[in-house]
């Protein structure tokens, strides 16, 4: 069973992968050389309000709202949300941005924690600041869609940095159809890379292990996964660092979700249900163009910990929507998609390890040679690595935006040992994520933020 | 599964790793040369044109632009030409037209592959020329292709192509869509009468979008289709028009205004509201301030904007509804007056 669910999912993969070489290659034939300054002086172009909810982000909050406001698109407004920080966020900004208290009058839409203080920048009377009780990433949100005024909203992390011309690449779908309702750009690793004045000056792939595995996990995510599944039509998840939504339609569907860790993609899953419920636009779609940089856990501890909400979050939203599964009025949704999440991101990291124990098992019964337990482990091992590599060569091919030997050293050097180790501890935090499921756990857990360093990390830092 | 079999699978992968590692490392060898080679030539034609243009003198031939792959020389003409002036492009047109590499692209337009199409169609948008071949693109299956040509447009306005902008108003496409009515935009006179008899004959999204066109431009000549679409079963049609005479301005426009105040759709009223704010026509400043106490938020939005856009008058409105019975008049009223504060300090 364990073997047909490897071939399996390992065709589907290969599947995945040639549709997203296709689409890239399809996508930056369209867009080279596209004259996207034009949006810059359009009268038409479509107002996009920022939001980033922020706790406790003081070592980082005065970089990002910066680069937010230094953002290239013409009609733009930021809204930042402090969710009951009890750092110095506030004060930062306040600080950095000239913040003017106003009356908190707004039209409230959605049901949110009561806002203590709203702010109008006096240097950028784009930005405004909202000071709310705690009440979670998607209770800040929901306070942020309250106060925005844009037709489109881009929900992002308040650590993310975008780059400049990000909105003019993200709002593209928004333009090319009226039944887009989200879509979706690449996240990728900021550790290691030169920052200044808020965007990346010179991307760079880390020196430490754990960071620089996590690139080579992320272009997979982006590249492979997210643009293959857009070609298929199955994109179901809008990462929440960096998404681009149809306000309207997100008000319509109740906003986001409070009862989930996996807060994003509980939205997505809930505006492409109800495209099927009332037949009104659900289309989402991901470009892999615009870029949004976030800084990833460097340690064990706070990895695991990520890994093990995700999983959690992943599993929340299909128990909530299991309606769906096998579903013939969710069309591709339910036929197609939500088996897919449920079958291999849900269940993949316990059949691994029922796979493992198994063949652990069969080898003190002698049921099966250590030669076939070695020979199948390099088999695995082989496959996992070739896709790998082979994301990384959409990536050189597509984007370059790791240039040199050495990164391209580096990075081949990460996928080859992410199975050694990293890879069998992901499956141990997303079991332990479903456990904590099954268990009913919902906190987040506190996250550490290192900021973003002007320059590269230095060369001896010690692997963890 | 045998043993062998898997040995045979193993190897296979092997030389697939092996494979994909070196044209990994190769490839991006490669690549780190070619843009290095690359740049130099591009620097080079750089040079070489901005030293001409400026100079006046003709521009001379030069192997290294050739020796450029087509997506480059479009980007390096591109980075040249967006600044220039009419005469130099045309200087430039002349010059490109000399080294071969218009009738390269006029020979593209014609391929079956739909990116050597779109290709050279960014290439005459970037260089401004005619070309009839082009404007055979205007129907082509490809929406990519239909955008770009609309884009080229915007630089060829002949009244043929002028009504091709017309039919492509109401594109399936939203992004050919957007283009058409960016390209009209820039065109701006020349697009005026055919627009005014399509808003007058027009329906649906080609009609929206017409409007919106129209609205940008605000040519006067718009005044009586725009008088005309305020009394459309629309609501959407009806709040276009409005923001269209709030552009045109005049009397009948405001008087026409004035009446969308009581009009029954949140939209339309929201929409006559900003319009008379950006006339600045006091005299409606108390009409606009009942609608502080409008049942929508959108229309109490729009009418303290407006009033605060109005100057003195407006805002002395604004102040009679602070301290007013109707909350939601007074937070509005609060709330804009924050903002004009604010403004005036910064």
């Amino acid at each position: 069973m364990v073997l047909l669910y490897f071939i399996a999912v390992n065709s589907f993969y290969a599947l995945l992968l040639a549709s997203a070489g296709i689409e890239i290659c399809e996508h930056l034939l369209k867009v080279e050389n596209e004259a996207r300054w034009r949006i810059l002086g359009s009268g038409v172009a479509p107002r996009i309000s920022v939001i980033a909810p922020a706790y406790n982000e003081a070592a980082t909050i005065a970089e990002s709202v910066k680069a937010l406001l230094g953002l290239h698109y013409p009609n733009l407004e930021v809204v930042v949300i402090s969710d009951g920080s009890r750092d110095a966020t506030i004060s930062v900004l306040q600080q950095e941005f000239e913040l003017v208290p106003i009356s908190p009058i707004y039209r409230r839409r959605l049901q949110a924690k009561a806002l203590r203080q709203l702010y109008r920048s006096h240097i950028f009377p784009q930005l405004i600041v909202a000071e709310k009780e705690n009440g979670g990433k998607a209770d800040a949100l929901n306070a942020g869609l309250n106060l925005a005024t844009g037709e489109l909203v881009c929900a992002i992390d308040a650590d993310t940095l975008i780059e400049r011309d990000a909105l003019q690449r993200i709002v593209r779908p928004f333009l090319q159809t009226d039944d887009v309702v989200a879509a979706g750009g690449t996240i990728r690793v900021a550790n290691g890379c030169a920052v200044e004045d808020g965007r990346i000056a010179t991307p760079r792939v880390p020196r430490r292990a754990l960071a620089g595995i996590q690139v080579v996990e992320y272009l997979r995510a982006f590249l492979f996964g997210r643009l293959g599944w857009d070609r298929l039509g199955g994109n179901l998840i809008i990462s929440g660092a960096f998404g681009l939504f149809r306000r309207e339609a997100v008000i319509a569907a109740g906003g986001y979700r409070q009862n989930t860790v996996g807060e994003d993609m509980e939205l997505v899953m809930r505006l492409r249900k109800l495209g099927y419920e009332r037949n009104v636009p659900s289309r989402v779609e991901f470009v892999p163009d615009p870029v949004a940089w976030t800084e990833v856990p460097e340690s064990l501890r706070l990895l695991g910990r990520q890994r093990e909400r995700w999983q959690r979050g992943l599993a929340e939203v299909l128990w909530q929507n299991r309606r769906v599964f096998l579903n013939p009025t969710y069309g591709a949704l339910g036929m197609f998609i939500y088996p897919y999440y449920l079958v291999v991101e849900l269940l993949a990291p316990a059949i691994e390890a029922i796979g493992l124990l198994g063949i652990a098992i069969a080898f003190a019964l002698n049921s099966v040679s250590l030669s076939f337990a070695i020979l199948f482990a390099l088999l695995a091992y082989g496959c996992g690595l070739i896709f790998s590599l082979l994301t990384l060569l959409l990536e050189e091919v597509g984007y370059r935006r790791y240039t040199g030997t050495r990164d391209r050293l580096l990075l081949l050097a990460w996928a080859m040992f992410e199975h050694f180790g990293y890879r069998q501890a992901t499956v141990l935090w997303r079991l332990r994520g479903m456990l904590k499921f099954c268990l009913g756990r919902s906190d987040w857990g506190p996250m550490e933020r290192r900021g973003f360093a002007p320059h590269c990390e230095p060369a001896d830092a010690p692997l963890p | 599964m045998s043993n062998r079999i898997l040995v045979w699978i193993i190897a296979a992968e092997g030389v697939a790793l092996l494979t994909a590692v070196s044209f990994f490392l190769l490839y991006g060898l490669y690549r780190d040369w070619l843009e290095v080679h690359h740049k130099r030539l591009v620097a080079k034609v750089r040079r070489l044109l901005v030293r001409s243009l400026e100079s006046s003198a003709k521009i001379p031939a030069s192997s290294a632009l050739l020796c450029l792959p087509s997506r480059l020389q479009v980007r390096v003409l591109l980075d040249v030409a967006t600044p220039l002036s009419y005469a130099e492009r045309q200087r430039l047109l002349a010059w490109a037209q000399a080294m071969g590499v218009v009738s390269r692209a006029e020979g593209m337009l014609r391929s079956r592959f739909w990116w050597r199409r779109l290709h050279a169609a960014r290439l005459f948008t970037v260089l401004g020329a005619t070309s009839l071949t082009l404007e055979s693109c205007f129907c082509d299956s490809r929406a990519d292709i239909r955008t770009q040509a609309c884009e080229w447009a915007a630089t060829n306005p002949s009244p043929a192509v002028v009504r091709q902008l017309m039919e492509l108003l109401g594109d399936a496409a939203g992004l050919c869509r957007f283009t058409v009515q960016d390209s009209l935009v820039r065109i701006g006179s020349r697009a005026v009468e055919p627009l005014e008899s399509l808003i007058r004959s027009a329906s649906g999204t080609k009609l929206e979008a017409a409007l919106q066109v129209a609205a940008a431009i605000a040519d006067s000549r718009f005044l009586s289709a725009g008088l005309l679409r305020s009394q459309d079963p629309s609501s959407q049609v009806r709040a276009l028009a409005a923001k269209l005479l709030g552009n045109i301005g005049g009397s009948q426009a405001v008087s026409s205004l004035r009446a969308s105040l009581a009009d029954p759709h949140y939209k339309v009223r929201a929409a006559a509201a900003s319009s008379l704010g950006r006339l600045q026509y006091w005299p409606a400043a108390v009409q606009v301030g009942m609608l502080l106490q409008d049942s929508s938020w959108e229309v109490r939005k729009a009418a303290g904007s407006a009033l605060k856009e109005m100057g003195p008058p407006g805002l002395v409105t604004l102040r009679c509804f602070l301290s007013g019975s109707d909350r939601f008049a007074s937070d509005m009223a609060r709330h804009i007056l924050e903002a004009a504060e604010l403004e005036a300090k910064c």
